[in-house]
């Protein structure tokens, strides 16, 4: 009532100025003018800024014009209610011209309740028509949503894990609730959430070769290819993603980028209508990805999105190369475990664990205990889906070690073979800044637009333009990593702030980032074939750089 | 840099080279400090090159309207003033209905004063951010072109932020 008796009383008076000012002008687009009404529209929050283009025809050309290019847009809270950090980093996200395609909301609330909460209320305010996904990281990396401040932040770790650490110090740091939300609008590319299932009563039974073909359905219906621009993976608590990932590998264009969080607690949506096939409620999903396709119906005039991807690993081989022996698996509920025993190669003697062990830790020296000791298993292996022709493919694979005794070497996870090469690795901190300037190296050339480096086997896309523009970059990064793995803050975001500053940058601290990435990198040696590709790492950062090509101008 | 300290508003200082505005629309006159006036752009490119006479007729844009322009030049030709005063000053200067914003956005425009073109231009984007569509097109008397199937149709592609609005 007020606002009606309110704009009548405006009304009035703007009647009386035009009759005083005898002009007789009309208020509107013809006389404020189209670079006036596009300032103004540029101003507006997301939400305005949709009613607006629903004004006239001319306001909604203004609005495609003032939303032309691709958009990342990020933000978080340290609230510690659900409700009120769901609000800070919507309103913050949605304060500009957006028009979200799609979102990922990590939180920290260990109470799966507030998950549901927080899933929920995004969902509610960015509406059901965009695929979201919402999971549990060790950490956010971003922009705060109340003071623009950038920081990476780690969830409290618990007083076990570090049991050195003086209880005042430790609380006066901590900070354990909070959300980081992701919202990205990519004109020309169609994004949807694809869930990896497994049938309920069956759990070993995990429909890898139907996740690959979903993922080439939804792709095939909006594309004129199978294989998306890039797909961005969350998995469960309960499953290896592993074989999942080298399927993808296997499945995949090499131009399709492949990145996510090897476990996430997640949740998501997707699309109801989409192309793909809805299966359950016979299934659990055990993981999601969200597919990235170029559409083939782009609007006229947007020009092309382009992906990027780089590695900064975190470990260093050490020791010499040995094949595994005598190989054993066991599997509990949720956790698998491999011991085995191996040889040097062009030796005989068979190695037991505590041998192999010994002889690293002599090499490593006196931070043997605080470092995270892996294998690196390089596996040669046949893959096909469903029936097409089968293909031998190499990966290297990084398994963390448990413990040696004096028979065997007891290593988390599964897959490997009597036969497959392996090497010791230990997260190092030095290895992993000299990596990381080797990512800002990458990107230096990246801005300047050209295009051999870090990862050259990925992400080539669209790189005919001169005037790319780099409009956003996700980092995953090991929860092992951040500042108490450098002694100094924010090195992992560091290549992305200095190259390209004032774009936005979000992440997560993960257990094991995913990243499709040639295991090159993990050689300094550098006599490694690069035809080994590397999905899954450890103490790692994958930064996914996304940059835009505008559309040469029509005449 | 240091300049001296300037006597303000006292029309009592001889030498102080003035510029009068003239609104065209009601004749009304402001006597104004030539490097206040010089803020606006067009002002100073019509000085420069010697089009200014004694009077400098502003067309299109009313006293009322003329008169916030000048506060608001006055303001941002004053050195000491700190950015936190000037932000208050600018917060009171747009302090206003839609319509004499939009009056005001124009006359920024036309004198090209770039600051207070932001500043008037964030205000018009604040005032209308919670309107509905309809009020907009009311405000800014824009007519709907939309055939009803058109309209539907680009509610469809923003359906995200119409869930729960009629």
């Amino acid at each position: 009532m007020t606002t009606r008796t309110r704009r009548q009383r405006q009304r009035e008076t703007h009647t009386q100025r035009e009759e005083r000012e005898s002009g007789g002008g009309t208020t509107g687009i013809d006389l404020i003018g189209e670079d006036l009404l596009q300032n103004i529209l540029s101003r507006l929050p997301a939400l305005t800024f949709a009613s607006a283009a629903c004004v006239s025809h001319s306001w909604n050309t203004l609005c495609n014009r003032v939303l032309c290019r691709p958009k990342l847009s990020s933000a978080f809270s340290l609230n510690p209610s659900p409700k009120g950090a769901v609000e800070e980093v919507v309103d913050k996200v949605l304060s500009e011209p957006l028009r979200p395609h799609f979102a990922i909301a990590c939180v920290s609330y260990a109470s799966s309740l507030k998950r549901a909460q927080v899933h929920q209320l995004i969902t509610q305010k960015l509406g059901s028509t965009i695929p979201i996904v919402t999971y549990k990281s060790s950490g956010i990396i971003g922009r705060n949503a109340i003071t623009n401040d950038f920081k990476e932040v780690q969830w409290h770790r618990t007083l076990q894990e570090d049991p050195g650490a003086e209880d005042d110090n430790l609380s006066s740091k901590t900070v354990t609730d909070g959300i980081l939300l992701v919202v990205g609008f990519l004109p020309g590319l169609k994004v949807d959430a694809v869930p990896l299932a497994r049938p309920i009563e069956d759990r070993q039974a995990v429909l890898v070769d139907e996740f690959v073909m979903d993922i080439r359905e939804f792709t095939a219906y909006v594309s004129d290819c199978t294989s998306p621009a890039g797909i961005m993976m969350f998995g469960g608590l309960t499953i290896d993603v592993k074989p999942v990932l080298d399927k993808l590998d296997y499945a995949m264009s090499i131009e399709t980028f492949i990145v996510g969080d090897e476990s996430g607690h997640f949740l998501y949506r997707e699309l109801v209508d989409s192309g793909k096939p809805q299966r359950r409620p016979r299934f659990k999903t055990l993981g999601v990805a969200l597919v990235f396709a170029r559409d083939r119906n782009k609007p006229h005039g947007i020009g092309e999105i382009g992906f990027h991807v780089a590695l900064s690993s975190g470990l260093s081989p050490i020791g010499p190369v040995f094949k595994a022996a005598a190989v054993k698996e066991r599997r509990d509920l949720n956790d698998c475990s491999t011991w085995l025993t191996a040889r040097r190669e062009e030796h005989h003697d068979i190695l037991d664990g505590q041998t192999m062990l010994s002889d690293i830790s002599d090499e490593i020296g006196d931070h043997f205990e605080y470092t995270g000791l892996y294998i690196g298993v390089t596996k040669r292996r046949k893959y096909s889906v469903e029936l097409e022709k089968v293909r031998w493919i190499s990966s290297l694979a990084f398994h963390e070690v448990s413990r040696g005794d004096e028979e065997y070497l007891f290593v988390y996870g599964s897959g490997i073979k009597t036969g497959d090469s392996f090497r010791f690795y230990y997260s190092d901190s030095s290895t992993a800044s000299s990596s990381c300037s080797n990512v800002s190296a990458y990107f230096r050339r990246l801005k300047q637009d050209q295009h051999d480096g870090i990862c050259p086997d990925v992400g080539r896309a669209a790189a005919n333009g001169s005037n790319k523009e780099i409009f956003g970059g996700i980092l995953f990064s090991c929860c092992g990593r951040g500042e108490p793995f450098f002694d100094r803050p924010n090195v992992d975001s560091s290549p992305f702030l200095e190259n390209f500053p004032g774009v936005p940058l979000a992440g997560t601290f993960c257990c094991g980032e995913i990243g499709r990435c040639s295991s090159s990198l993990y050689n300094q040696e550098g006599q490694e074939e690069s035809a080994v590709r590397c999905c899954l790492h450890a103490y790692s950062s994958v930064y996914l750089v996304m940059s835009y090509t505008p559309a040469l101008p029509e005449h | 840099m240091a300049s001296a300290p300037e006597n303000e508003k006292n029309a009592s200082a001889p030498e102080k080279k003035t510029l009068t505005l003239k609104s065209m629309i009601n004749n009304e006159e402001f006597v104004v400090d030539e490097h206040v006036a010089l803020q606006s752009v067009t002002i100073k490119n019509m000085v420069d090159s010697d089009c200014a006479g004694d009077v400098i007729p502003v067309p299109t844009i009313s006293g009322e309207i003329l008169a916030l322009v000048i506060e608001y030049c006055k303001n941002h030709a004053n050195p000491s003033a700190s950015e936190d005063d000037l932000k208050k000053a600018d917060a009171g200067i747009v302090a206003k209905d839609i319509y004499t914003l939009i009056d005001l956005v124009l006359a920024a425009n036309f004198l090209d004063i770039k600051g207070l073109l932001e500043v008037t231009s964030q205000k018009i984007a604040d005032s209308i951010k919670d309107l509905p569509h309809q009020d907009v097109r009311e405000i800014f008397g824009v007519e709907n072109d939309y055939t009803p199937e058109e309209e539907a149709a680009v509610r469809a592609e923003h359906d995200w932020a119409f869930e729960g609005f009629p």
